[in-house]
């Protein structure tokens, strides 16, 4: 598919990527409107709120317990103050069990069912002598920008980096309404999480598990789960390369200026593209003012991946 | 604190007064959430009484989906 120099002029190739921008690679079309040109539905999604402003009180309570060494009982305190500034004055759909008040409480929850004071997982203590209760990086890809011809970036953040039975692992938090069968299973190749583990391999950290602590947000409890999982060396080193080819991809993808559309599966997970009405008019360009700008910055803290 | 006996077999008029005891709730913790944002933030007892009301609300809202579930209150953690 080509589209008008109208559509072309304002489209930027992003210089940072992350594991959701490379996902977005298998639709080109949807890499280009989503990613090159920011277009974001004009509400914004409450999953994405929700989970960011879960996981910024979370990020919060951690820093302020093991960093500033405050108590649990200070430590909740200011994490809630901290969750109230993130979450603002969103309001959200109604009906949405994802409310401030459910989400509130299930940031609670979080410490109820793993305490910091017997967590089994406890931050890992970098060279610095600080937890890494954060872990964000941004590592140079051997792949340059189509235009500024820099080496294209490779980004994202994770909640923690921890030591679980004297191994190290990545951790992560996943908001949901619920926690459907074999949900474990859900993330055994999810791209982020492999991806986390070998960026924190760059930095030295020999990782190689992720757990991935599931809070399912329902009307009338909060529930927790968690997956735990082993990436062999093997595997990790697999999904480098193939991050690699997907990059490589979607560079000439861009260079060529013909941008193949998906026609399958990703036109309808996670409830639908929101691109799907420029996909089906013949002049794509007249839905722009349907649209908000938003462009994603995987090292942008204000936001949330999916 | 102990919680409250929860709900198996729920009348209207139950479930018409617990969505008002709800509301009310929901509209105490706004009070506070807009005082954090908008009136120079909350001393540490306001937020423990808005945990207490988050408590009383997740037992509320527990209630009306007929739960047998119990959790120890959010205030435990203290």
């Amino acid at each position: 598919m080509k589209f008008p120099s109208s559509m072309l002029e304002n489209a930027i190739f992003p210089s940072v990527l992350d594991s959701s921008i490379i996902l977005s690679t298998a639709c080109p079309v949807k890499f280009f409107y989503q990613h090159c040109l920011g277009l974001a539905p004009v509400e914004k999604s409450i999953h994405l709120h929700a989970g960011g402003s879960f996981a910024h009180g979370v990020e919060a309570v951690r820093k302020n317990f093991y960093l500033k060494k405050m108590s649990l009982e200070d430590s909740l305190i200011n994490g809630w103050r901290e969750f109230i500034n993130y979450w603002g004055d969103y309001e959200s759909p109604f009906g949405s069990y994802k409310d401030f008040y459910n989400v509130s409480a299930a940031l609670f929850d979080y410490f109820y069912q793993y305490n910091p004071h017997s967590d089994f997982i406890q931050p890992y203590v970098k060279a610095d002598g600080t937890p890494a209760v954060e872990f964000t990086f941004s590592i140079p890809l051997p792949i340059n920008h189509p235009d500024t011809n820099e080496p294209l970036i490779y980004a994202g953040r994770c909640d923690m980096i921890g030591v679980m039975d004297n191994m190290l692992c990545v951790v992560d938090e996943k908001t949901s309404y619920t926690f459907p069968a074999e949900w474990a299973k859900l993330f055994s190749m999810r791209g982020q999480f492999i991806g986390y583990t070998w960026a924190a391999q760059q930095f030295d950290m020999p990782v190689t598990m992720c757990v991935v602590r599931g809070v399912a947000i329902q009307q009338r409890s909060i529930k927790h789960l968690e997956a735990i999982m082993q990436f062999p060396q093997w595997q990790i080193d697999r999904w480098y390369d193939e991050m690699l080819t997907k990059v490589e991809f979607i560079v000439n993808v861009w260079k060529s200026k013909n941008f193949p559309l998906n026609y399958g599966d990703i036109c309808s997970s996670y409830g639908g593209c929101p691109n799907i009405d420029l996909c089906t008019s013949h002049q794509p360009e007249v839905w722009l003012p349907s649209f908000a700008i938003r462009r994603w910055n995987p090292l942008d803290k204000a936001e949330a991946s999916v | 604190m102990n919680l409250p006996p929860l709900f198996d077999n729920i009348t209207d008029e139950d479930l018409s007064k617990m969505s008002k005891d709800a509301n009310i709730l929901m509209m105490e913790v706004n009070k506070l959430r807009e005082k954090q944002l908008h009136g120079g933030g909350l001393s540490d007892e306001e937020v423990k009484e808005g945990i207490r009301l988050l408590n009383e609300l997740r037992v509320l809202r527990a209630g009306k989906a007929s739960s047998t579930e119990s959790r120890a209150p959010l205030e435990s953690l203290f």
